[in-house]
């Protein structure tokens, strides 16, 4: 294919140590970004969402550590580059998200100055340029002048984690790593929040890599879905093959999970996640799978790609 | 004769003092009436964060007492029930809440935790029988036995707690579940199992079940009627299914537009100049 994509990962694995042992929580995992794509990311908790995107930004911090991959973002890998490069490199074009950042803004400074910080920071420094700038961000997702005034804890969830969002793409990232961005808001603010996201990649081009385990936020804002499972991907494809055509038992049943309006019957998927500590031999799904055999026990798949064009992939003997 | 109601809730409401030495008041429940009937059923409470949910489910609960308004249980004013009917009430409307954590004492283990209202509350004196319930429990929520007894709450995962409080719930047979936002910090498998639990005790054990949300696509799948709060007022009530389908109220046409639906060929993405 001719798109290089913005970011590919590449076998990217990383560990915790502990004192029972090592934790491989993600486990050799490779997918690529393109440009101006929106690539979802979902799987239950504990399946390596959130240390995916830690380890994309070399956010993993000890015990953890990586002990293999690569993660080429424009070209570079992000893996070789100094601490001081890596800065430069993230708020500018590579943005995060984290699970719970509404919570993170500074409580004693006033939203506007917070919003200033980062510019100053990344060598903007007329202000008038700079307000100008911020007022019209805010303007864009319908938030008015007066919340630079205003201290966090005078906002309401939902319009935090909408600022949140404005402060990180400030600078116009080409990459967007948002990590559960509306776990925790209700469902009006949760579609504010998504919309914002979706207009960001619609208007700027910006690519969007997006976490969450709700698979109906999912088939509103994401391009392609990438389904983890035990620290590996299990299946990726494009958002439409996966919620018509699943080739994962995982994935078919983590569907099946959810409730809809139709009503029919819903399914939950029997026993518990494994632990990162020893995962199952062969498959990781096999102990939960409806359809594995003795071959899944024993032999890991790999994950093969379903086309030509490495749009879609899936690791399962079974799938055909 | 028409049958006693289960639950019935008349004009509740509660006023919260906030601010400098409580100069300001902030109105959580302003006049709100419903009732139960007697045919176990789902009821579902939805509404954004703010609207009065949980201290609906506190007031219930007889964990705070109302400003106004009053709570009969089959009848009987909850908060002027005798000291052996509140043992009752206690025993026959349990809770479910949404971080199951806070619930637990740290210094007991799990077993504990499942055994001791078996004690207390269901009389059942024998060991032997205690422990074979549990574990039965515990079979029934997808747990294996030997996994979590004898563990601190704090050694198991939230996943692990909820599928515990579902197996307290399966244990202690109440008539009455007031579940708030249960299955919010849930992944979708484990919802499932969760909300196709709460059917079962309904039709086989008659448990009614006070659902409060603000998931409605979880709210429409479990509940047989729907309650919409909003800033502590009833601004629409009828059957799951219509309410979700056919809103009538503004604020409820707003939550049902704010559904994210799982079809990726309808929503948010195709729609021109969503705000």
């Amino acid at each position: 294919m001719i798109d290089v994509g913005l970011l590919e990962v590449r076998d990217l694995a990383v560990c915790y140590k502990s004192l029972w042992g090592v934790y491989k929580v993600l486990d050799g995992v490779s997918l690529n970004v393109g440009k101006g794509e929106i690539v979802g990311i979902a799987g239950e908790s504990g399946s390596g969402k959130s240390t995916l995107a830690e380890g994309v930004l070399r956010l993993i911090r000890p015990p953890g550590y990586i002990p293999k991959g690569k993660v080429i973002f424009e070209g570079v890998d992000l893996l070789m580059l100094g601490e001081q490069e890596l800065q430069q490199i993230r708020w500018k074009k590579l943005a995060y998200i984290p699970q719970g950042s509404m919570n993170s803004l500074n409580p004693v400074l006033k939203i506007g100055d917070q919003m200033t910080d980062v510019m100053m920071d990344h060598g903007i420094k007329d202000k008038r340029e700079m307000r100008d700038h911020i007022v019209e961000r805010l303007r864009r997702v319908g938030l008015s002048e007066s919340v630079l005034s205003r201290y966090p804890h005078e906002l309401s969830g939902g319009m935090r984690q909408r600022v949140v969002i404005v402060m990180a793409t400030l600078l116009d990232p080409t990459l967007i790593i948002a990590d559960e961005p509306t776990t925790a808001l209700d469902i009006v603010s949760q579609k504010q929040v998504i919309t914002q996201i979706i207009d960001l990649n619609r208007e700027m081009g910006t690519s969007v890599m997006l976490i969450s385990h709700d698979l109906s936020i999912h088939a509103q804002a994401s391009d392609r879905l990438v389904i983890m499972y035990a620290g590996k991907i299990v299946e990726f494809d494009r958002i439409t093959k996966i919620f018509e055509r699943p080739s994962h038992p995982y994935t078919s049943l983590l569907l099946e999970s959810v409730p809809r309006l139709e009503k029919r019957e819903i399914k939950g998927i029997p026993g518990l996640a494994p632990s990162p500590l020893n995962w199952p031999s062969g498959c990781r799904f096999h102990t939960r799978c409806p359809i594995a055999d003795e071959y899944c026990a024993n032999v890991e798949p790999e994950l093969r790609m379903k086309s030509e064009d490495h749009e879609a992939g899936v690791a399962c003997h079974k799938a055909g | 004769m028409k049958s006693v109601e289960l639950l019935r809730v008349e004009n509740l409401s509660k006023t919260y003092p906030t601010g400098f030495f409580g100069s300001r008041k902030v109105e959580a429940l302003k006049g709100v009436t419903f009732a139960l009937d007697e045919e176990p059923s789902v009821l579902g409470v939805v509404g954004e964060s703010g609207s009065g949910k949980s201290t609906l489910a506190k007031i219930i609960l007889a964990l705070i007492k109302p400003s106004a308004g009053r709570v009969y249980y089959k009848g009987k004013e909850v908060f002027s029930l005798k000291r052996a009917e509140i043992a009752t009430y206690r025993k026959e409307v349990q809770p479910v809440f949404q971080d199951p954590y806070s619930i637990y004492n740290p210094f007991y283990r799990v077993d504990r935790f499942l055994e001791l209202p078996l004690k207390s509350l269901m009389g059942i004196h024998s060991k032997e029988e205690r422990e074979a319930l549990v574990v039965e429990a515990l079979n029934s929520v997808g747990l294996r036995p030997n996994d979590v007894l004898g563990r601190y709450p704090h050694q198991l995962s939230g996943g692990e707690r909820q599928r515990i409080m579902l197996a307290r719930i399966i244990l202690l047979k109440p008539r009455l579940l007031i579940a708030d936002e249960p299955v919010s910090m849930l992944d979708v498998s484990l919802t499932a199992i969760f909300l196709t639990k709460i059917l079962q005790l309904k039709r086989l054990q008659h448990m009614s079940t006070i659902f409060i949300t603000h998931d409605l696509s979880v709210a429409h799948y479990v509940c047989d009627r729907l309650i919409v709060l909003r800033q502590g007022l009833i601004v629409e009530e009828g059957p799951a299914d219509s309410v979700v389908r056919a809103p009538q109220h503004p604020y409820t046409k707003a939550l049902v537009e704010s559904m994210p639906i799982a079809d990726p060929r309808k929503g948010w993405k195709h729609q021109e100049g969503n705000a």
